[in-house]
């Protein structure tokens, strides 16, 4: 039954809350059919475990990759996206995500500061994190860490979202490369590829 | 901040220390969340460099091996815990428990205790008289478990998980299992039902290196395969399962499954969404 894993080579990890959903879409349909790096998003919503299953398979329809919300024993392949599901944190691994029922961490689970560290931790400079609309400073701390690490933090610019407390505390970090949902959409789709590097850009 | 090699080193002394001084072994434990609680400890003593200090410091002190084990084998969880799996097994497991003459389940990984209180209320409330039923509920942990037998609960805690209950078909208001305890302080306190915990056996038991000590109609063991990697989810799997009576059921947590079961065969799912399993006749 124990099988050993490939691990990744990088991770790309998706912060925002509820409304960001449309950030998120951008992304999606942005993405290729195979990634060379996985994608993780941490979205801040309900508890509810039908609304997450329900959420999935929504977003599953918008880009061309399968998204699967993460459970135990979940692995990274080439075809999924992974969602982190309602009432836990989702924890990044170098083969694939994991779970923890650990108390709320910045106020929020999942939070997006767990998602973000545990990168950092994971993966060290070839960890990519993304700041979307945010009602709330959960990712801030994790994007530190990543910037610490050497890694790359990418923000939708905080002029045109309608909660940019995340975006707009992240526009204080030097070395934060902002854009526009569609701009920021092709650099993740660029990130994913395995061979990224970018230059930073200041927020408008 | 340390590359992530560097940190997998200093994860990796502080594991060996604890396995060498205390024989509990955490390596099979999904790394990410092992350098989030080491971290926490490291925190709590207020060491600035975090996991690399506490690998240095790990081997010369054993109040911090002993806080290591607690802070990896803390469970967390609340009353009625997904309360549509609450639902489902009184709706469709229970009833077929009226002809037993005795119930006896095990809940694994019971941490604080809250698990198998709420297993307790939903066995009484769905007719089992406390006489009929016997819970044995493990942990790894003793100071969870030294709170569990206490049976104290909070009474903000107790209010939390009201709606929880509720959603999950009970039949009175959480608060009736919880009486005020006369030793709390200025009735701050609230006791789980003596009826009820007296039919609790909480005992300490590692689902990593303890094997299989009973046979159960009931087993519980929810969100905690979550914390271990494929080698021991499939050992943990194999504990379980041997310990089912055929026929008997199991639940586990709701992002857990019986995927990485070599007997994932012999378990007919009864509810997938509640992830309730039966072993086969």
């Amino acid at each position: 039954m124990v099988t050993t894993r490939a691990e990744a080579d990088g991770v790309v990890v998706i912060g925002g809350s509820a409304g960001s959903m449309g950030q998120v879409e951008a992304i999606l349909t942005k993405l290729p059919p195979l990634l060379a790096i996985p994608v993780v998003f941490i979205l801040h919503r309900g508890m509810d475990v039908r609304a997450g299953a329900a959420l999935a398979h929504r977003l599953g329809r918008v880009g061309r990759l399968e998204v699967v919300e993460v459970e135990d024993l979940t692995y990274y392949r080439p075809d999924q996206v992974y969602l982190a599901p309602p009432g836990y944190h989702t924890l990044i691994g170098r083969s694939g995500p994991t779970l923890s029922s650990e108390p709320r961490q910045s106020y929020s689970i999942p939070s997006i500061d767990s998602a973000f560290e545990s990168a950092a931790d994971a993966f060290g400079s070839a960890a990519t994190v993304v700041g979307l609309s945010c009602a709330n400073n959960d990712g801030l701390a994790g994007a530190r860490q990543v910037l610490a690490a050497g890694g790359r933090v990418l923000a939708v610019d905080p002029a045109l979202v309608s909660q940019p407390v995340l975006v707009r505390a992240l526009a204080t970090e030097p070395g934060v490369e902002f854009a526009d949902p569609l701009g920021l959409a092709a650099r993740v789709a660029d990130a994913t590829s395995g061979d990224s590097g970018g230059a930073s850009t200041a927020p408008s | 901040m340390l590359e992530p090699a560097e940190l997998d080193g200093a994860v990796d002394h502080v594991l060996a220390a604890v396995l060498a001084t205390r024989g509990a072994d955490f390596n099979n434990y999904q790394r990410p969340f092992v350098i989030r609680r080491l971290r926490r400890v490291a925190d709590r003593h207020r060491m600035n460099g975090g996991v690399t200090e506490l690998a240095a410091r790990v081997g010369e002190n054993p109040l911090l091996v002993g806080d290591v084990i607690d802070s990896l084998s803390l469970g967390f969880t609340h009353l009625f815990r997904d309360p549509g799996m609450w639902a489902t097994l009184r709706s469709d497991v229970l009833p077929a428990f009226d002809s037993r003459t005795l119930v006896r389940a095990w809940v694994a990984g019971a941490a604080t205790g809250e698990e198998a209180y709420s297993l307790a209320i939903t066995l009484v409330e769905s007719g089992l008289s406390p006489q009929r039923f016997r819970i044995y509920a493990t942990d790894i942990n003793e100071q969870s478990l030294a709170q569990a037998r206490a049976g104290f609960v909070a009474p903000d805690r107790i209010s939390a998980g009201n709606h929880d209950y509720l959603a999950s078909g009970g039949t009175a208001a959480l608060a009736d299992h919880f009486p005020l305890s006369g030793g709390g302080s200025a009735g701050e306190e609230t006791l789980f039902d003596r009826t009820l915990s007296e039919r609790i056996v909480f005992a300490r038991h590692n689902l990593a290196s303890d094997a299989s000590f009973n046979s159960f109609d009931l087993i519980l063991c929810r969100n905690v395969l979550i914390y271990f990697n494929a080698e021991l989810h499939a050992r943990v799997h194999e504990i379980l399962f041997e310990s089912l009576v055929p026929g008997g059921v199991l639940g586990l947590g709701s992002r857990e499954s019986s995927r990485g079961s070599a007997h994932a065969r012999q378990l007919d799912t009864i509810d997938q969404r509640s992830r309730l399993y039966r072993r086969k006749w």
